[in-house]
């Protein structure tokens, strides 16, 4: 299915502001909620996060999407120690 | 702002509460169609968290948001809430209800824990602040995520007692269960497995009204037995006051049959009955297992020192709790008051009602 015509990129100062944009666009969009929480591996996961985050204009790779995983994961782990 | 706040969370689920100096931040998560069948609602969120797209698209906001939501009419309102004085049964309750799918089962949500502990921390908050906090945090728990979903039920803490001036305050109409065991049993299980509750420090012993600097001076079972007996106590006085009734572990699994059925106002089909007398079979907290009863293993392997601490500080407050439940028995069920003192020794038990009464 194609993915709908990029909006205007928002101002950033690189990739790990990008993915926070495209965290919180994700958190008011239950629609591209729906489309990444429809995937069925990490692997497939983290491709589609890359695609829906240059889809507008928020330039993320792969990697970053990895290492926002493992933090977040981490911080759950440690939740009650903070 | 509590209009818009209360439109934002729809579709979302507190799963957790931090204490911040600039004060309680809730963390909200899109759990979809999650049903809470698992003995305990932090497995079902660790089960959602796998996730990818769960555990990164959370969303976080002040504890006061949930003021908005105190009056939420998607939510359901609560059918009956479950307290306990630990290892008694109240997972077997949680899990007979779970198995029904229009059963909403809250099953000892941390964020009602964290919210309680938050609030005692800031001793700004208000009486009326802290209720629409707690009225909104229960109502945002309480949103069917299934279709089936009508009856909402909240399993909480064993120490919760001990704030249910708040709780009935907050949900007056609510009738409420307290399930407990015997108490050199409770002990015996503890001593294999501590509560987080048992461990001095983990709760402040203040909650227990235990000052800090004595109970790091008692055994770890004596502030066992000192905590059991400030919850049963807690229990029975409140049971006293507004309209809670005492159930005994012996009266499990049978009771949760038509008997808490018509307390709570629900009448269970036959399949229902079925279904619920099936999910007692396993064991509740590891419902992979078959249940075993151990009331005997237990009391052969409680020692003196259990023995001696249950008879000194615990014997009057079961006494107490025993009294109380027999005349709820006698008044309620004239007819059934022969159950209230029966063994159920059996999961396998049905659920018709002469197999209760005897």
């Amino acid at each position: 299915m194609p993915l709908p015509p990029a909006p205007p990129a928002p101002e950033s100062s690189g990739p790990v502001d990008d993915f926070v944009s495209f965290q919180q666009l994700v958190i008011d969009d239950a629609g591209l909620f729906a489309q990444l929480q429809s995937t069925a591996s990490t692997e497939a996961f983290i491709a589609l996060a890359v695609e829906l985050g240059a889809s507008h204009g928020l330039t993320f790779d792969a990697d970053h999407v990895h290492a926002s995983l493992q933090a977040a994961r981490r911080a759950w782990i440690e939740r009650n120690l903070a | 702002m509590k209009a818009t706040a209360a439109i934002d969370l729809v579709e979302w689920t507190p799963i957790h509460i931090a204490w911040r100096p600039e004060g309680a931040q809730v963390n909200w998560c899109r759990l979809g169609d999650t049903r809470f069948t698992e003995p305990f609602f932090e497995q079902t969120i660790a089960t959602a968290l796998r996730h990818p797209a769960r555990l990164l698209f959370r969303r976080q906001t002040p504890a006061a948001v949930l003021e908005a939501l105190e009056s939420d009419s998607s939510s359901l309102p609560p059918r009956g809430f479950i307290f306990h004085l630990s290892r008694c049964g109240s997972t077997l309750a949680a899990q007979m209800l779970a198995a029904l799918p229009q059963n909403l089962v809250i099953s000892e949500a941390p964020p009602i824990d964290q919210l309680l502990h938050a609030q005692r921390l800031d001793p700004g908050l208000t009486r009326e602040r802290r209720l629409a906090q707690f009225r909104g945090l229960i109502r945002a728990l309480g949103r069917p995520r299934c279709r089936d979903e009508r009856h909402l039920f909240i399993k909480f803490d064993s120490w919760h007692v001990l704030e249910l001036p708040l709780i009935l305050e907050a949900f007056p109409d609510v009738p409420w269960v307290f399930l407990y065991r015997d108490p050199v049993e409770i002990m015996v299980s503890q001593q294999r497995l501590r509560g987080t509750q048992m461990i001095p420090g983990i709760i402040d012993p203040r909650l227990f009204d235990l000052e800090p600097a004595a109970a790091i001076h008692m055994s770890l079972d004596e502030y066992c037995a000192q905590v059991l007996a400030r919850i049963s106590v807690a229990a029975a006085m409140q049971a006293r006051l507004s309209h809670g009734r005492l159930v005994n572990f012996t009266e499990l699994p049978a009771v949760m049959g038509k008997s808490l059925g018509g307390f709570f106002g629900v009448e269970w089909t036959p399949d229902d009955l079925a279904r619920m007398q099936r999910a007692a079979l396993a064991d509740a907290k590891n419902p992979s297992l078959p249940h075993a009863d151990d009331c005997a293993a237990k009391q052969h392997e409680a020692g003196a020192e259990i023995r001696r601490l249950a008879d000194a500080l615990l014997r009057e407050p079961y006494a107490r709790l025993e009294s109380i439940r027999l005349a709820q028995a006698e008044e309620s069920e004239p007819a059934s008051a022969f159950a209230a003192s029966a063994s159920s020794s059996s999961r396998s038990q049905s659920f018709t009602t002469q197999s209760i009464t005897r």
